[in-house]
């Protein structure tokens, strides 16, 4: 205890480390978020009610394997994302919640790397349980299909889930700083079914069918020859480069969201 | 290591577009060493040292810490490296261990080496006495464990200044001890400022003092001025034979075999039969909380004692 107390050399602190800060964050806030129950039972129930219906009816052992990729990756899609960003929504105001806002803002550390790591870490964290039922998924495949399942499936994750799964998380760690979790989850509920389900059959203004949809359809059809629904209705057969201007779009969207929250929370915090 | 010039000038804080004056007007310079800051519930103190951390701009005034005044965003982070702060309402993640917070929190302290970050963790843990329990999470703590959790966050950076508010409250006697005199190790050669409404805590740990009521400085010097302020008012009224003036100032109440007796505060005799006794600091706090609003403006007491 002396010792401590004698020291001669304070430890040496870096006030400028950005990366190193939000990294650690990322760190801590994945520990903290991939423990929850809740977001292994709201993720994979979500799968699992899609998935025990698969739709299309699509037969494991005939159809063409990029196409059972993206039709499986499009059954995922459907409804997860409401329990990603359900899940998520809570952990915007944790801080405030647990009394933490005067220690963290009484560091040297800006809003900036917490926020990061927040969306990060936590968003990881959130995005596992989809990660791994897709590993059993790919198991399952690549039992009936052979090894080639495995490389068509990666690609199908980053193609035509992670983009919508990034948009959702962006949006629920920087949108309930402005309406709460509930009412964000509300809306969040909402503009998916509105914004990815409800196409130009139901005669409603909407971003389904389009580019800008987040449900992966554009790059499922476009790269993976995946089923189309509403850009069907719209007469569409979407382009490579109508995949690649839909995950740009979800993903600058992301970043927008996340920026601008940066933004707005450093002029509004003294730290 | 060296104690900071801390240096408060003019310091105000409103709030609700000036209709509440947190803090009016505060002139006062930190010496080395610990520095108790007591005053009673809303008088200013967690706004004062909210201030002092850099997480509440002042309204009008200046802070200086070494000369560096806290105007900008990054004068704030380079005087908040030097600064250690426990809060009063202290959160922790409930599901980290507490290794695991005070790495994370020497991580945004700067502390971005992973040896020497291991090293200053393990150091405090041992210094605080959690290094056994480090590895459990930190919501199984009892309170005094997790006061113990944030006094070791708060010196994670070797802090010149640091800054702790009201540390002592819900710890059991012994905890607080403990808090206590690892408090007063730490001040050796940096500048702690206390803030606490246990006056007690104050007078076995610190030789000066700063009284905050209402917004103001009522009075800053040496923790003994304090009491003198009470000398020659304070008074020991036995009841049944006289039963002391309602309004008179009661530091305490203590039933004996003859009656009751009254520790009061009163600058007259306030009964014929009243004992003059010598004074504490505690009737000089509370004589100072009963004394007149214009009268303490006037006399806010000695500087504070260089240590």
């Amino acid at each position: 205890m002396t010792a401590v107390l004698e020291r001669t050399a304070p430890p040496a602190t870096a006030q400028g480390d950005w990366w190193a800060k939000t990294v650690a964050a990322a760190r801590y806030e994945y520990l903290m978020q991939v423990r929850r129950p809740a977001v292994w039972v709201v993720v994979l129930a979500l799968i699992g009610l899609r998935c025990t219906s698969p739709y299309p009816d699509f037969d494991d052992s005939t159809t063409a394997l990029p196409k059972l990729v993206a039709d499986w990756a499009g059954n995922f899609i459907m409804l997860c994302p409401i329990g990603v960003g359900a899940v998520l929504a809570d952990r915007v105001r944790r801080e405030a919640r647990l009394g933490l806002n005067d220690l963290l803002t009484s560091t040297p550390t800006g809003i900036g790397p917490r926020l990061w790591g927040k969306a990060i870490g936590a968003g990881a964290a959130t995005t596992t349980p989809v990660a791994v039922a897709w590993v059993v998924l790919l198991g399952y495949l690549t039992a009936r299909r052979g090894a080639g399942a495995i490389p068509v499936g990666l690609a199908a994750f980053a193609a035509i889930l992670l983009p919508g799964l990034v948009f959702v998380v962006a949006c629920s760690v920087t949108v309930p700083y402005l309406t709460g979790p509930v009412p964000y989850r509300i809306g969040l509920f909402g503009y998916w079914f509105w914004g990815n389900m409800l196409g130009p059959r139901f005669g409603i203004l909407t971003p389904a069918g389009t580019p800008f949809e987040a449900n992966g359809e554009y790059p499922a059809g476009a790269w993976f020859h995946g089923m189309l629904f509403d850009a069907r209705q719209r007469g569409i057969v979407p382009t490579g480069v109508e995949a690649v201007l839909s995950v740009a779009f979800l993903l600058l969207m992301a970043l927008a969201a996340l920026v601008i929250t940066q933004l707005v929370l450093t002029r509004r915090s003294p730290s | 290591m060296t104690a900071p010039n801390v240096t408060i000038t003019d310091l105000t804080v409103t709030f609700r577009r000036g209709e509440v004056r947190a803090l009016d007007g505060i002139d006062l310079r930190l010496p080395a060493g610990m520095v108790g800051l007591l005053g009673p519930n809303g008088a200013g103190k967690t706004t004062f040292m909210r201030v002092l951390t850099g997480v509440l701009l002042p309204t009008s005034g200046s802070v200086a810490v070494d000369g560096t005044e806290l105007t900008s965003r990054s004068r704030r982070r380079e005087v908040k490296s030097i600064i250690g702060y426990l809060p009063q309402e202290l959160g922790l993640y409930p599901d980290l261990t507490a290794r695991q917070f005070l790495d994370y929190m020497a991580l945004l302290k700067g502390i971005t080496d992973r040896r020497a970050r291991r090293a200053r963790v393990n150091e405090v843990l041992e210094l605080v006495s959690l290094g056994d329990v480090a590895n459990r999470k930190v919501k199984g703590y009892s309170g005094g464990m997790k006061r113990r959790v944030g006094i070791a966050q708060a010196i994670l950076n070797d802090p010149r200044l640091l800054i702790v508010d009201e540390p002592t409250v819900g710890l059991d006697p012994e905890e607080r001890l403990r808090f206590r005199s690892l408090l007063a190790r730490l001040a050796g050669d940096r500048t702690v400022l206390l803030s606490t409404h246990i006056v007690d805590d104050i007078v076995q740990t610190c030789p000066n003092v700063v009284v905050i009521e209402r917004g103001h400085i009522a009075f800053q010097g040496a923790i003994g001025d304090l009491a003198t302020r009470a000398e020659g008012m304070v008074w020991h009224v036995t009841q049944p034979v006289t039963a002391p003036p309602p309004d008179l100032p009661t530091v305490n109440v203590t039933p004996g075999m003859t009656g009751t007796t009254y520790r009061v505060i009163s600058s007259v005799m306030p009964a014929p039969d009243a004992e003059s006794v010598s004074a504490t600091v505690e009737d000089g706090y509370i004589a100072l909380m009963h004394d007149t609003a214009p009268e303490r403006a006037q006399h806010p007491g000695s500087t504070l004692r260089a240590s």
